[in-house]
C-alpha cells in the first residue's frame, strides 16, 4: 500500500549489455532504485517500518544473458515528462543498463510481472555450427512429448518439471552465421530458461558444464490467442 | 599485456556471485594507465562482500585517485570457486577496474585488518604470479601493507617490502610519488630505494632490521642500515576536515555486509579500554566539524543513492553534541526516508534524544558492548560503565520503541574468575527483570568473544586463557543462561581466537609456518566453515614452533617485544603503568 496518492505510473524499457549481464535480478532492482534516488525523483513509498519505493520489474533475466527488452514501472508522486525521466535516470545509471523508452501508463493497468508471459531469446553457438545440424537437433528435441528435468534450487527440494509445454517455438535464424531463436514461456505462471532447453539439445553438451552459447533476450511479450504483443 | 576481459567472461559464467568481479560499479574510477605516473592496486585479503564494507581502503582510493598523476585500483580475495578456475585457466590475479594483471602495476598494497586474513595475503601474491618472499623480487610491483596489523606485521615481514604505519591518506600518495622518483634515480636498485624510503615518517622496511634470537627466544631487533630509524613512528593526519574522504564511494551491485553510506565522525577514541588496540593505534582523537560532516553527508547521499547513513567511528556516541548532529543530518537530508544508524554506541553516552533520532532503525537491533559481566572486571579492563548506565541506555531505547538488543562480551579477560563469567548471565537476567513490566519482552542476543592480547595495549603482556579453559567457561556460560528465554547466546570460535593471539603477538619465526599452512590449503581462516586448527597445528609442528608459547605465555616487562621498534605514539612505559593499574584494581576488588 502506498502512503501518499500516486499520481503517475512510469513505464520504461531498458537494455542490459555485456558489462552487466552478470548482475542478478535483485542486483538490477537495487541498481535501478539507487539510480532513481540519485536522480532525486519524486518517489512513492510503501507504508510500514521499512518504506521502499514501488518499483516493479519484468520477469528475471537469467544470469549471463544480455537483453534489449527489459521493462520496469515505478510510481511517482508528481508528473515527470517521460523524455526527461529517461534522460535523467540514464545519467544516474551505468552504461551497461540504459533506458530506451519511457511512457506514462494507466494506474489501473496490471503490473508487468503479471502479464508478461513469453520471452524471445537468441542463442549464438560458440565455434562453427552447421545450419543443418542445428535444424536436426531442434527437430529431434521438439519431437519429444515430454522433456523432463530435475530443478535444484538453493534451500529447496529438487523438483521434476516438464519443459515441453514451456516451448512455444524454436527455429534456426541468422543470415550468415546461424543462431537459434527460442520463444519460451516465462513469468509468474512458470516457464523455462533458455539454458535449460539448450542443455537438452542433442550433441551440444558443453565441456566444464559451460554452455557453449552466447545468449541474448530479444523480446518480452504478452502472448494471448496466438498473438504476441509488446508490453509498451 | 592486454586486459583479461575475454577470458574472464568465460570464467564468470561458471562462478557464484559473478558480480564480485566486474569492476564497473557506480563511482568506480577508471583511468588510462598511460596517462599516470604511478599505477597502484589496493588489495583486501577477504571476500568482496567483506572488503567492500570496509571504509579504510576507500579513503585511500579517494586520496590517490583524486590526484591526476596517480591511479589506484582494487582487488579482493577471489572466492574458492573463482580461485580454482583462475588456476585451471592460468588467469593471474587481476585488478577489478582495468582487468589487468596485478603483476603489471607499480605498487600492490594490502589492507591488513585482521590476522586471520594472512593466508589470503600469501594466496593473492601467489595468484598474482609473484614470488612470496621480498628477497626474491628484484622487479615487479612493490608490495606494501597498512592498517592496524601493520603495528606488528612481523609474521608477514619477509613477504613485504614495506609497511605504512598510521593514517594513509597523506602518506600513500606521497609514497607512490617518492617510489616513482627513486626508481628513476636509482635505476631500479631495490635495496637502495627501500633504504631511501625508510627515512620517511611512517615507513617501516622490514628487510633493514634483523631479529636476534637465543634459541627461539626473541632478543631484540638489529638495525642493518643507518638510514632506517631505530623506532618507526606512525603517520598522523592532523586536520580531518581537510583530509580527503570518499564522498562518492563505489556502490556495489551485489549485497554486501554493510551496504550503506559511511560517514566518519572522528578518528581515535579517548576511552582507553585496556584490551583495545584500536584505541591506541588510532590516537589522538581528531574530530570533523559538524559543518563539514553535513556537507559530506549531502554529497555522499547524492552520489550514491543510499537510503542509510551510518555514522562510523570507534565510539560514535562520544561525538560532542551527537544528538544535534543526528537531528540536523536527518533534517537536511537530500534523500527521502533516510535511515541513520550508529554502529558503535557507548552505554554511558546514549541518551533519550539520540534514541529518538535514530528510531527509524528501531526495527533492527541496538548494539552495546559492556564487555564484562561484573563491575569489578569492568574496572580491571577499564570499561567504565556501571549497571545504572545500562538501565538508562536500554530504558531510553525501549521508550523510543526498540525491542531488540545485542550485547558484546568477552571471556578470558585478565583477572576474570568464574564468577565474572556467571556475572554476564546475571547482568542479562537483572536487565530482563528490570524491564519485565513492559508489554513486550525485550529480545536480547549476547555475543561472546574470547580475549586476545594485542600488541601496543596495556594487556600486551597478558596470557590468553587456554583453549580448554575457554571452552569450560563457554559451557559455564551456557549453563548460566539456561532458563533465560528470549536470550540468544553465541560465541566466537575459540580456536580461531587462539590462532589470532598467536599471530597478533607473532614474530618472524611464524612466517614459514604461515607459508606452510597456506600450502596445505588454509584460506579464509576468519570464516568458521573454512577454518581448520588441525591443519595449522600440523604446520606449527613441521616448523617446530609451539604456538602456545606465543598465546599462553605471560610476557615479562623486561623482555624485548617483536614490535618494540614500531611506535603508535604511546610509550611502552605508559602501557606498563596502565597494566600495573589494572592489577591494582584487581587486588583492591578481590578475585584471583
Ligand atoms: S573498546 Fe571502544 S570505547 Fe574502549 S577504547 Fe576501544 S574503541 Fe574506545
Amino acid at each position: 500500500m502506498a502512503e501518499s496518492d500516486p499520481r503517475i505510473k512510469m513505464r520504461f524499457q531498458f537494455v542490459k549489455g555485456d558489462e552487466l549481464k552478470y548482475i542478478s535480478h535483485l542486483d538490477t532492482m537495487r541498481l535501478l532504485l539507487r539510480g532513481l534516488r540519485r536522480g532525486a525523483f519524486p518517489l512513492v513509498f510503501s507504508q510500514g517500518y521499512h518504506p521502499h519505493p514501488l518499483l516493479g520489474l519484468s520477469p528475471p533475466l537469467p544470469l549471463g544473458v544480455t537483453s534489449e527488452a527489459e521493462y520496469g514501472e515505478i510510481l511517482l508522486r508528481e508528473a515527470v515528462p517521460p523524455g526527461e525521466f529517461m534522460r535523467r535516470l540514464n545519467g544516474c545509471l551505468p552504461g551497461g543498463l540504459q533506458l530506451v523508452r519511457a511512457a506514462e501508463a494507466d494506474l489501473s493497468e496490471p503490473p508487468l510481472m503479471a502479464v508478461i508471459n513469453a520471452a524471445l531469446y537468441r542463442a549464438f553457438p560458440e565455434g562453427e555450427e552447421g545450419r543443418e545440424a542445428l535444424e536436426e537437433g531442434i527437430r529431434r528435441l521438439l519431437e519429444r512429448k515430454e522433456i523432463p528435468v530435475i530443478r535444484k534450487r538453493q534451500g529447496k527440494k529438487p523438483s521434476r518439471v516438464d519443459l515441453r509445454p514451456h516451448i512455444f517455438a524454436i527455429r534456426v535464424a541468422g543470415e550468415e552465421e546461424p543462431c537459434l531463436e527460442l520463444l519460451l514461456r516465462t513469468g509468474s505462471s512458470g516457464g523455462a530458461s533458455p539454458g535449460e532447453i539448450l542443455r537438452e539439445l542433442p550433441g551440444k553438451e558443453g565441456a566444464d558444464g559451460q554452455l557453449p552459447w552466447r545468449l541474448h533476450r530479444a523480446g518480452l511479450y504478452i502472448y494471448r490467442d496466438g498473438f504476441l504483443r509488446e508490453p509498451m | 599485456m592486454a586486459d583479461l576481459r575475454e577470458v574472464l567472461d568465460k570464467l564468470l559464467a561458471q562462478v557464484q556471485k559473478p558480480a564480485r568481479y566486474l569492476g564497473n560499479e557506480w563511482n568506480a574510477v577508471h583511468k588510462e594507465h598511460d596517462s599516470v605516473a604511478v599505477r597502484a592496486v589496493i588489495a583486501f585479503p577477504d571476500l568482496y562482500e567483506v572488503g567492500m564494507s570496509n571504509l579504510g581502503w576507500k579513503v585511500l582510493y579517494e586520496a590517490v585517485n583524486r590526484e591526476e598523476d596517480l591511479l589506484l585500483e582494487r582487488v579482493f580475495a577471489p572466492a574458492g570457486d573463482m580461485e580454482a578456475l583462475m588456476r585451471r585457466w592460468g588467469v593471474p590475479l587481476f585488478a577489478l577496474e582495468s582487468a589487468r594483471p596485478v603483476k603489471e602495476f607499480d605498487v600492490l598494497g594490502f589492507s591488513l585488518q585482521y590476522e586471520l586474513s594472512y593466508t589470503n595475503v600469501l594466496n593473492m601474491l601467489d595468484l598474482a604470479g609473484l614470488p612470496l618472499y621480498s628477497s626474491r623480487r628484484q622487479e615487479g610491483p612493490l608490495i606494501i601493507g597498512g592498517g592496524p596489523c601493520a603495528f606488528n606485521p612481523e609474521p608477514l615481514a619477509p613477504f613485504f617490502d614495506l609497511f605504512l604505519l598510521g593514517d594513509g591518506e597523506e602518506a600513500l600518495p606521497e609514497l607512490l610519488r617518492a617510489w616513482a622518483e627513486l626508481t628513476r634515480e636509482h635505476s631500479g636498485n631495490r635495496r637502495e630505494i627501500l633504504a631511501a624510503l625508510s627515512r620517511r615518517e611512517g615507513v617501516y622496511v622490514p628487510s633493514l632490521y634483523r631479529p636476534l634470537y637465543r634459541g627461539k627466544v626473541f632478543q631484540g631487533m638489529e638495525r642493518l642500515d643507518e638510514r632506517a630509524p631505530e623506532r618507526v613512528r606512525k603517520r598522523v593526519v592532523r586536520d580531518l576536515d581537510r583530509a580527503p574522504f570518499p564522498c562518492a564511494p563505489i556502490v556495489p551491485y551485489t549485497g554486501i555486509v554493510h551496504d550503506r553510506a559511511a560517514l566518519e565522525l572522528f578518528r581515535g577514541c579517548g576511552r582507553g579500554c585496556r584490551f583495545c588496540q584500536a584505541g591506541i593505534v588510532y590516537r589522538p582523537v581528531r574530530r570533523r566539524s559538524p559543518e563539514r560532516l553535513k556537507e559530506m553527508a549531502r554529497e555522499l547521499l547524492q552520489a550514491t543513492g543510499y537510503e542509510e547513513l551510518s555514522l562510523v567511528s570507534l565510539s560514535s556516541s562520544d561525538y560532542p553534541e551527537i544528538d544535534a548532529l543526528v537531528r540536523d543530518l536527518a533534517a537536511e537530508s537530500p534523500v527521502e526516508k533516510l535511515r541513520i544508524s550508529l554502529p558503535s554506541l557507548r552505554l554511558d553516552a546514549f541518551s533519550g534524544a539520540l534514541a529518538d533520532q535514530i528510531r527509524q532503525e528501531r526495527r533492527g537491533s541496538l548494539t552495546f558492548a559492556p564487555e564484562a559481566g561484573t563491575e569489578r572486571l569492568r574496572r580491571i579492563i577499564r570499561k567504565e560503565i556501571d549497571e545504572g548506565d545500562l538501565y538508562r541506555a536500554v530504558g531510553s531505547a525501549v521508550e523510543a520503541g526498540w525491542k531488540q538488543f545485542k550485547f558484546y562480551f568477552m571471556i578470558g579477560l585478565p583477572g576474570e574468575t568464574e564468577r565474572d563469567v556467571e556475572g554476564i548471565a546475571d547482568l542479562v537476567r537483572r536487565l530482563l527483570d528490570h524491564f519485565a513490566g513492559k508489554k513486550e519482552r525485550l529480545r536480547i542476543s549476547v555475543s561472546v568473544a574470547t580475549f586476545v592480547p594485542k600488541p601496543h595495549t596495556p594487556f600486551q603482556w597478558e596470557p590468553q586463557l587456554e583453549l580448554s579453559r575457554v571452552k569450560e567457561r563457554q559451557r559455564l556460560l551456557k549453563a548460566a543462561f539456561k532458563g533465560l528465554r528470549s536470550v540468544e547466546l553465541s560465541y566466537h570460535d575459540a580456536e580461531a581466537s587462539f590462532l589470532e593471539a598467536v599471530f597478533a603477538r607473532g614474530d618472524r619465526l611464524l612466517a614459514p609456518v604461515l607459508e606452510r599452512a597456506w600450502r596445505s590449503g588454509c584460506r579464509f581462516d576468519g570464516w568458521t566453515e573454512q577454518f581448520s586448527l588441525e591443519r595449522w597445528r600440523a604446520a606449527f609442528q613441521e616448523e617446530k614452533i609451539h604456538p602456545e608459547s606465543y598465546a599462553y605465555r605471560r610476557y615479562a616487562y623486561e623482555e624485548p617485544l617483536p614490535w618494540d621498534h614500531l611506535s603508535p605514539g604511546v610509550k611502552k612505559e605508559a602501557l606498563l603503568r596502565e597494566h600495573r593499574r589494572a592489577w591494582e584494581e584487581a587486588q583492591r576488588h578481590g578475585g584471583e
